[in-house]
């Protein structure tokens, strides 16, 4: 037998004052700003939505890097994906270089999805190097599955296009 | 046969099975949509355990110190807890629940007695042999075909429920978390364990979390469970 709880108007008003401050305090972080304010660069986060970005993304950061400067190390456990804000990097597979990175492009995304050690290290080519970060947050899939499929459908995309890329070099 | 019967028999089962779910799910959606409460998107039943835990904890600091409204949605929350965990076993049993209806229904009832009685007779005659012989694929043969529809329907009903137990929750675990700290932040008893713990200025759940994980051991379930927690409070 189940005992029917009853709320009153005053239970009510102590739920929706919390909700008052929550809008209040949800002038976002600094970071999650500048995030939303670059978000149309970065095809992985497209047609995400702000409230699910939040959710979703966790570790974020806007990292700068000078020249010289590892970003990954092939063989590190690390499940960050990152995205050139601006600057350059070379990638380097058994210390031999195998390509390079501009800004608009994004890496790590394999680590990422499937938890496995870095496969290529990755390593600042310019002068200075702006970069993007964040971890993906499976916790929530079962409040933000929308959101994470986006997610996850743009980082197939992604990896999509440099498989394409890898083909039309070595043709 | 009639398979509207069948179907309607099934329902009917189905429907009382999960009534007291059907009820719990229309309360909880009654508030939450009737007052636009906030349905998060972060899993913040992931944090029911610790929140529950902290509640009791509280509590034997200083047994007042939970508002009316606290104590109801305590629970309140516990009670949709209880058969969200009840609920989710039968992902797996759904024999077990079929066995229920069958126990439940007049001819499965009927026919079951009619082939004990047949299989506990020891002095059956060739025509008594075969006339069991095809009762009893008569009453399996019926059963596969109840079981089928009851399946379909039982699956049905179960992800709605699931799911919906698991929105109420995630809502009420939300309120739940505000207004714990908000009651613990006016009990004497309580600050007088936050002062110890240093955490006067930051009474809220991310300040808790990380007290409690430097006294877990690490590497272990719960030190695990408690970082996983962390990241939703962050």
């Amino acid at each position: 037998m189940i005992s029917s709880i009853e709320y009153n108007e005053n239970d009510i008003q102590n739920f929706l004052e919390f909700d008052n401050e929550m809008n209040k305090s949800r002038s976002y972080t600094k970071i999650f700003d500048r995030l939303l304010e670059v978000q149309d660069k970065i095809p992985i986060l497209k047609d995400i939505d702000n409230e699910d970005l939040k959710v979703i993304l966790q570790n974020l950061k806007f990292t700068k890097y000078k020249y010289k400067d590892i970003v990954i190390k092939e063989g590190d456990v690390s499940q960050e994906i990152f995205f050139i804000l601006a600057g350059e990097c070379q990638v380097f597979v058994n210390k031999k270089k195998v390509g390079d990175l501009k800004p608009g492009k994004s890496f790590g995304e394999v680590a990422a999805i499937f938890h496995k050690t870095r496969n290529a290290t990755v390593a600042c080519s310019s002068k200075e190097l702006m970069l993007l970060s964040f971890k993906i947050d499976n916790d929530n899939m079962d409040f933000c599955a929308a959101a994470l499929a986006t997610l996850y459908k743009n980082l197939a995309y992604q990896i999509n296009n440099k498989l394409e890329s890898m083909n039309v070099h070595w043709h | 046969m009639n398979i509207d019967q069948i179907k309607n028999e099934v329902k009917f089962f189905n429907d009382n099975f999960f009534r007291e779910d059907f009820e719990l799910i229309d309360n909880g959606f009654y508030i939450i949509d009737g007052y636009g409460l906030k349905e998060p998107r972060k899993n913040y039943l992931f944090t029911f355990e610790f929140l529950n835990s902290t509640f009791k904890h509280f509590f034997s600091l200083d047994y007042q110190f939970a508002s009316s409204t606290l104590v109801k949605l305590n629970k309140d929350i516990n009670q949709v807890y209880k058969h969200y965990e009840d609920k989710k076993k039968y992902q797996d049993n759904i024999d077990e629940v079929f066995e229920l209806f069958l126990k439940s229904n007049t001819l499965f009832i009927e026919m079951k007695t009619r082939l004990d009685k047949l299989e506990g007779n020891r002095s059956l005659n060739d025509y008594d042999n075969e006339t069991k012989d095809i009762f009893t694929n008569h009453y399996t043969e019926l059963k596969a075909i109840y079981f089928d529809y009851f399946k379909s329907n039982f699956f049905e009903s179960y992800r709605y429920v699931l799911n919906s137990l698991k929105v109420v929750l995630n809502s009420k675990s939300y309120y739940y978390e505000k207004l714990l700290w908000r009651d613990a932040a006016t009990s004497e008893n309580i600050n007088r364990k936050f002062k110890l713990l240093h955490m006067q200025n930051s009474i809220n759940s991310y300040s808790y979390l990380l007290e409690r994980l430097k006294l877990a051991l690490p590497y272990t379930d719960e030190s695990q469970y408690l970082e996983k927690c962390l990241r939703i409070y962050r």
